[in-house]
């Protein structure tokens, strides 16, 4: 099985390599990667509009370019979420979280520079698994049901209540809130529409783009208004010697880009999950795992390097089950499959077999592409952190007018702009009064999943609570969570003390890291 | 100023007037709006036969997706539009399902213009490969034999395959348990994974998990065998009267000029004849169709009508 791989990858790049096809290839990755920057256009709604041009294009070129949009896109929304506070792309949004403070402190090169790496790391592995395991891998998705996704979903809950930093209460009640949001919209067990308040425009819920930019990107802005001063400060600290990371930073980095892998290479392949959560998990992971998990949120590489490892990793997974059951995991996806349709060719399990120029020229093409927005992007990162020298008063606003346009061309609708605009006025008020944004976002993406895979478990059993536990998977997603629970527990229990100098310690170590992130650039000017 | 705008105004509304003529119709481009997001096979056939009309009519054709609310939010905007012919809808027979089901705040009959089907085609009653049902019959026996023992996956509370299997339970006197799924992608994914049992399934995934042994078709909802399926019995053999035939269509605002009419129905039955286009249908398996825009206005208000007794009888209430 190996060896047919490595002679059917080599039969890949033979056509991946000809000359039209890496043409394609090139102008995929290139559109998506200024696309991605652009906080104003959706890859969606971009492959939609260059569609039509596929008609006229072999098939093979067609997916080569639709599918480099997808992936390129990938690359460029870290940017603006390191460097602007902006997840263009859900998946970037906890990027934000230490990409952002990066920034402030002048580190934003390395912060880019880490997340190229990461990204190229995290999408190699998933194109490896791609070619060794998509035919394995699909039926091992194929054994998850809706008991085992909502005890993965109890467990990303538990793991996701350390994305707050500061008070543990406000972190609560922000995945609270979260949740809460999540349930608008129609419910998909009985067909009835909650919280919509007769608006037809809210029966698909709350758009995830709509959230993420209002809570990051426009809370940021609307802070920043008053606080002119402060940002011109922060630019000048933008130092281009600094554009590389150090090595340092390059150690510190290696293992999360590594454990971020591993993680986005599981979610992509679990049903219902993706790149979002994916990132997420990463860094709830690297935060668990950190010896100073306090320090995350100021700025710290592993912030960065484990989600972006991980969205990549994901994004490249996710063309698994799309293309070896013919299902696609979403929009994209689906346009991707209906370019193919349009050509003739039906994708499904046979697809590998029957036109294998069409596989395993794709996969040949990931690795090209993937090299392609590495040349491109490297060198860009000087451009990029030279944005920040624009004037603030033309920065901001046009930025603000790009999150317009790129929300109303999610789903052409005005009403989610206005949602946008709304979302950002409370997420300007919680950051006010010190509530994070991050968790709130995870209980909004975890929550309709729980819900709708717990109920549909309980129809599916009538009525048993026991499938959570006597199905071999889900019993040990929530034997995990309850051991994490247990822990903690214990852990306040047997050292009641120390766990209360522990909180003094954690407090104090805190006030003393951030004294210390800040002499760091400075140093390394002289 | 004041005396520019209005020569301005004037000159602009000399324009409405001269397209509003027939003769001149389509003098700039048409808004196809389609009631998905795109991707998806509906939004493929609008993509596909936009172009097939840009040719016809020498007018750009612009597919514009309004996804959302099983797409009231589009029907309304298409309600609302100009009965001009510059904005028409490609829609599906869950027009039909959702008309029955939600109080709108249209007449889905009164305030829409037909203008042409496209095609149409059965829903297949699907298992799983490995599952015990072989034939129709054995279904038949399995449900009558222990009621509810099978769970049934429903892309959603009150779509076309819901209900078409609520009508096949009602006239066969069986039951399943009604599991519902976001999407046609995710049902046939929980076919596969065993957590369903069986589904009423259509869209371009499914034809390969067939032809590749995953699933097993049963039979097919329309009232007679489906040409290109002809091994596979028509569930009317064993729950007379619930044969049911989806479709796709083109439609518009009331009150729109006959002539434009007549030009789209002709643009799109022109399109539906040409080669590619039946192939695009079959991988869903669907035949292209035309129709005059009163047959297809008697297909919408014959598909209403039968849905709203299914839901009476099923007891299915929304909003």
């Amino acid at each position: 099985m190996f060896f047919s791989a490595f002679s059917n990858l080599g039969q890949g790049f033979g056509v991946a390599l000809q000359p039209m096809n890496l043409l394609y290839c090139f102008s995929g990755v290139l559109l998506g990667n200024i696309v991605g920057v652009l906080p104003g256009m959706g890859v969606l709604s971009t492959i939609s509009i260059l569609l039509p041009l596929t008609f006229a294009m072999k098939p093979v070129g067609a997916v080569l370019m639709i599918a480099g949009i997808y992936y390129g896109a990938q690359y460029g929304g870290a940017i603006c979420s390191i460097l602007l506070n902006l997840p263009t792309h859900p998946p970037h949004a906890v990027t934000c979280l230490d990409g952002f403070p990066m920034t402030q402190q002048g580190r934003g090169g390395a912060a880019l520079g880490i997340t190229m790496l990461a990204s190229f790391v995290g999408a190699s592995f998933g194109i490896t698994e791609m070619i060794f395991f998509a035919p394995v891998l699909s039926q091992w998705a194929l054994k998850f049901n809706s008991a085992d996704i909502f005890s993965l979903m109890v467990l990303g809950l538990l793991a996701g209540s350390t994305l707050a930093k500061g008070s543990p209460l406000k972190g609560i009640s922000m995945t609270l809130i979260g949740l809460l949001v999540g349930t608008i919209g129609t419910d998909v067990s009985t067909g009835m529409t909650r919280f919509t308040f007769g608006a037809p425009d809210l029966d698909d819920g709350v758009e995830i783009v709509a959230l993420a930019l209002g809570l990051f990107g426009l809370a940021e802005f609307l802070k920043s208004i008053n606080r002119l001063e402060a940002v011109e400060a922060r630019k000048a600290k933008i130092g281009f010697r600094d554009m590389r990371p150090t090595r340092a930073e390059l150690k510190r980095a290696a293992f999360p880009i590594m454990r971020g892998t591993l993680i986005g290479a599981m979610c992509s392949l679990i049903p219902g999950t993706g790149p979002t959560i994916a990132s997420f998990v990463a860094y709830a992971a690297e935060k668990k795992m950190s010896r100073t998990p306090e320090r995350f949120g100021r700025g710290m590489i592993e912030g960065v390097a484990a989600p972006e490892a991980a969205t990549h990793s994901s994004v490249q997974g996710d063309f698994i089950p799309t293309m070896s059951l013919g299902i696609p995991g979403d929009a994209t996806m689906a346009l991707l499959l209906g370019a193919l349709v349009i050509q003739g060719i039906t994708p499904g399990p046979m697809l590998i077999s029957e036109h294998p120029d069409i596989f395993w020229g794709l996969i040949a093409s990931f690795w090209i592409g993937n090299i392609l927005l590495i040349l491109l992007n490297v060198p860009l990162i000087g451009v990029w952190v030279r944005l920040l020298r624009l004037p603030y008063k033309y920065l901001y606003p046009s930025a603000l007018f790009f999150i317009c346009v790129g929300v109303y061309s999610t789903n052409n609708s005005m009403f989610e702009v206005s949602e946008t605009i709304a979302i950002g006025l409370v997420g300007y008020l919680l950051v006010f009064l010190d509530f994070h944004p991050a968790p709130m976002l995870l209980g909004f993406i975890l929550g309709p999943r729980l819900e709708e895979s717990f109920r549909r478990a309980m129809e599916l059993s009538g009525g048993h609570f026991s499938v959570f536990v006597t199905r071999p998977i889900s019993a040990v997603f929530l034997g995990v969570a309850s051991l994490v629970i247990l822990l903690q527990v214990a852990l306040l229990l047997l050292r009641p003390r120390s766990g209360i100098s522990n909180v003094r310690r954690t407090l104090g170590s805190s006030t003393i890291s951030v004294e210390r992130a800040k002499p760091v650039p400075a140093e390394r000017k002289t | 100023m004041r005396k520019m705008t209005k020569i301005l105004v004037a000159l602009v509304m000399c324009l409405f007037a001269v397209q509003a003529r027939a003769d001149d119709y389509p003098s700039r481009p048409i808004r196809l709006v389609v009631p998905f997001d795109a991707g998806g096979s509906v939004d493929t056939i609008a993509r596909v036969l936009a172009e097939k009309v840009r040719q016809e009519l020498g007018q750009p054709v612009i597919v514009e997706n309004r996804g959302g609310a099983g797409g009231i939010i589009a029907f309304q905007e298409v309600v609302n539009a100009k009965p001009d012919g510059y904005t028409i809808i490609l829609g599906a027979s869950s027009y039909t399902t959702i008309a029955a089901l939600y109080n709108l705040s249209f007449d889905p009959v009164k305030d829409i213009t037909p203008i042409t089907l496209i095609n149409h085609g059965p829903l297949i009653i699907t298992v799983n490969a490995k599952s015990p049902v072989k034939n129709l019959a054995n279904f038949v026996q399995a449900l009558k034999a222990n009621p509810h023992s099978m769970s049934f996956g429903a892309p959603g509370v009150g779509s076309a395959s819901d209900f078409s299997a609520y009508r096949f339970e009602q006239a066969s006197g069986t039951s399943m348990v009604h599991v519902p799924y976001k999407s046609d992608g995710l049902v046939l994914e929980a076919l596969l994974s065993g957590e369903i049992q069986v589904a009423f399934a259509s869209g371009p995934a499914l034809v390969p998990m067939l032809t590749s042994g995953m699933l097993r078709a049963v039979a097919v909802t329309s009232p007679t065998p489906w040409p290109t399926l002809p091994n596979l019995p028509s569930i009317t053999t064993v729950a007379p009267g619930s044969g049911y035939v989806a479709w796709h269509g083109v439609w518009g605002p009331a009150g729109m000029p006959p002539a434009v009419v007549a030009k789209l129905n002709k643009a799109f039955d022109d399109a539906v004849e040409s080669p590619d286009v039946q192939k695009l249908f079959r991988t869903d398996l669907r035949e292209p169709a035309t129709s005059t825009p009163q047959e297809f206005g008697q297909v919408i208000v014959h598909d209403i009508a039968q849905w709203k007794a299914v839901a009476k009888q099923a007891n299915l209430k929304l909003h």
